[in-house]
């Protein structure tokens, strides 16, 4: 009886913790969304590689670094990555008149050739990085490990630094622009096609942040990115599309509600409980919380 | 297109090519009786080709852009599995039961999401297709194995005659009368009223509307209908392969479908058949290869909607119509591109 309130805490707590991960991805992919209008199937693995990249570079570099140094190398690459993806998979398909979907068979070929080259290149047994921050801290009767706390702070100042950029640079308000509408821009003399390279390069490094900062609990596989990317999506229906202050909502309500599905049920649960929310939004909100549609 | 002439009868083309390799199908095991690889190789293409073909007459047809076509295989497959097993069902009954209960939950899925357009339905229906890995891979209370597994599916039997493993000539024939029935049926459904509306709906969307032509009612008739034939197809797929896992849910398996609609050509009748055949011979060529042709697959995905948005098909037709040797032809695409939906 005692220990159902006492799991509460905990619970938060991790859901807040995961929580963040899927704001950083599920930002991504709204960004990606609302300036390009594409679904990028391949988000999920910008996440996997992110990751991997990070596992990599010890081994590659035969010495272990500080993780700011290995955040300031992985987050250009994968700038990089996206922008180059861009250029490569997106792009051919804009002068097609039915892009939409041709956008999205390409970049879920291209999601199958990210994945097949981890597969390759770095084995199917998963893989685990160090936490990024060591020690615990005791309260009384529970324990708070700093890890946790550190996920929260650096996911919140990766989404400030995204409001920041989007709303204070010349840059994000292009996007913003962009995004509004794209005819517009384009008459008041905004380059669409870099903004769109940029939007996915941003996306990507949202999406490798958050496989970085998911990989010391959950682990590193090759196709690890897709559960965190359809419950980024289902983050970004109920927060409402095109909606930044719902995404980053939406996706501390699933968390928390993940993580107490996985303490009071089963983690088998997880999954179900993800689809029938959606299914529920689209039936009861097909908006979103803070959405406009269409 | 031209006709031929046989005496007083006259058979289209397109018939006629059909015909003629429906002929070669029915005599290849009696002109090949050992040689099982061809014939293993055949029985998968017809699985495959009515995968495709169901998928190309959603997507290409339709306009549906659905993700869970390999999920309502999966389902078929799973249904006929343990209804077999637990139930103690004979195998055609537990076909057609599975069958039906595909279709009830392709019903379920679409009555909530068929209202939305183009990219909405694909994450949605992708998220059944995630969720049912790790269900399947829970279902012990159920009677599937740990891992995901149902084992020693029943073998099939016809008029008290039960189909051995090694010999694959009844597999064989068993195929090739779903594969054609099946096809037909798609085939039928092109061709009826409901093919009609749709073609009405994609090409003048506004006003088959206001002539009271139900969008929302055709759609989820012919989502219904699709996954009971994914349920059929993927049911018999469980009897033939015996074995069956959560592996089928695999993005290889998945890609691997999406090329064969793709690169067969998009709202193209054979298209999704040409497509089977292609990929799967393909696939076979590519062994040496190993998990590489995985990579290769993508790759020619993306090379195929980019270059050759019409398919094989559709890129054929056009050639063999305009005598112009060019990959773009007005096909499918610049259809939807005319129905100015947004999405």
């Amino acid at each position: 009886m005692d220990t159902w309130v006492y799991k509460i805490p905990s619970a938060l707590i991790d859901g807040v913790t995961i929580g963040s991960v899927y704001a950083l991805m599920a930002l991504g992919l709204s960004l990606v969304f609302g300036v390009t209008r594409t679904y990028n199937f391949a988000h999920g693995s910008f996440y996997t590689w992110g990751a991997y990249l990070m596992w990599y570079l010890p081994v590659l570099l035969k010495r272990n670094l500080p993780y700011p140094v290995k955040f300031a190398i992985v987050v250009p690459i994968m700038f990089l990555f996206g922008w180059i993806f861009e250029k490569i998979v997106v792009r051919p398909n804009r002068k097609s008149p039915n892009w939409i979907i041709t956008v999205l068979i390409c970049t879920l070929a291209a999601a199958l050739i990210f994945d097949t080259t981890a597969l390759v290149v770095f084995g199917p047994l998963s893989k685990a990085i160090p936490p990024l921050f060591e020690g615990k801290i005791r309260l009384g009767n529970f324990v708070v490990y700093v890890n946790d706390l550190g996920v929260f702070a650096i996911a919140m100042l990766a989404i400030s630094a995204l409001t920041l950029f989007l709303n204070k640079t010349r840059q994000g308000t292009a996007m913003r622009a962009v995004a509004q509408d794209l005819t517009g821009a384009k008459i008041v003399g905004v380059r669409a096609d870099k903004i769109f390279g940029y939007s996915l390069g941003i996306s990507a490094v949202l999406a490798a942040i958050a496989g970085i900062l998911a990989a010391p609990k959950y682990f590193i596989s090759p196709m690890g990115g897709w559960v965190p990317y359809i419950k980024s999506f289902v983050i970004v229906f109920l927060g409402g599309l095109g909606s930044f202050k719902g995404t980053v909502c939406a996706a501390f309500i699933l968390g928390i509600v993940e993580a107490m599905v996985v303490i009071y049920l089963m983690k088998a649960w997880v999954m179900p409980v993800w689809f029938v929310v959606l299914i529920g939004i689209l039936i009861l909100r097909p908006k979103g919380l803070f959405g406009i549609w269409e | 297109m031209g006709m031929i002439k046989i005496g007083r009868i006259r058979i289209g083309w397109g018939h006629a090519m059909a015909m003629l390799a429906l002929v070669l199908l029915l005599l290849l095991p009696v002109l090949m009786p050992k040689n099982n690889y061809l014939m293993h190789f055949f029985v998968l293409f017809f699985i495959w080709a009515v995968v495709a073909e169901a998928w190309n007459l959603i997507m290409g047809y339709a306009g549906i852009f659905t993700f869970g076509t390999i999920a309502f295989f999966t389902i078929g497959a799973f249904a006929t599995g343990l209804l077999s097993q637990q139930l103690g069902m004979s195998p055609w009954p537990s076909i057609l039961l599975s069958g039906i209960l595909t279709a009830l939950v392709g019903f379920l899925i679409g009555l909530p999401s068929l209202r939305l357009k183009g990219a909405y339905i694909a994450l949605i229906t992708y998220a059944l297709h995630m969720l049912l890995a790790p269900l399947i891979r829970r279902g012990k209370p159920i009677g599937i194995e740990t891992g995901g597994f149902i084992w020693n599916i029943a073998s099939l039997n016809f008029l008290g005659y039960v189909f051995p493993r090694n010999v694959i000539a009844p597999w064989y024939y068993a195929g090739l009368t779903l594969f054609v029935v099946l096809l037909l049926l798609i085939y039928w459904v092109i061709r009826s009223p409901i093919g009609r509306a749709f073609v009405a709906l994609r090409d003048a969307g506004p006003l088959a509307q206001s002539l009271g032509v139900n969008e929302y009612k055709y759609k989820l008739i012919v989502f219904g209908l699709s996954a009971f034939i994914l349920g059929v197809i993927g049911a018999f797929y469980a009897h033939y392969v015996a074995t069956i896992s959560d592996r089928m849910l695999g993005l290889d398996y998945f890609v691997k479908t999406l090329i064969m609609v793709i690169l067969g050509g998009l709202g193209t009748f054979p298209g999704g058949v040409v497509g089977a055949f292609v990929v799967i011979f393909l696939y076979e060529f590519m062994r040496p290869l190993m998990s590489y042709r995985l990579i290769v697959l993508g790759a020619i995905v993306i090379l195929t909607v980019v270059y050759m948005p019409n398919g094989l098909t559709g890129t054929a037709e056009y050639i063999i119509r305009t005598k112009k040797w060019k990959l773009v032809g007005d096909g499918f695409l610049r259809r939807l591109a005319k129905m100015k939906k947004k999405i």
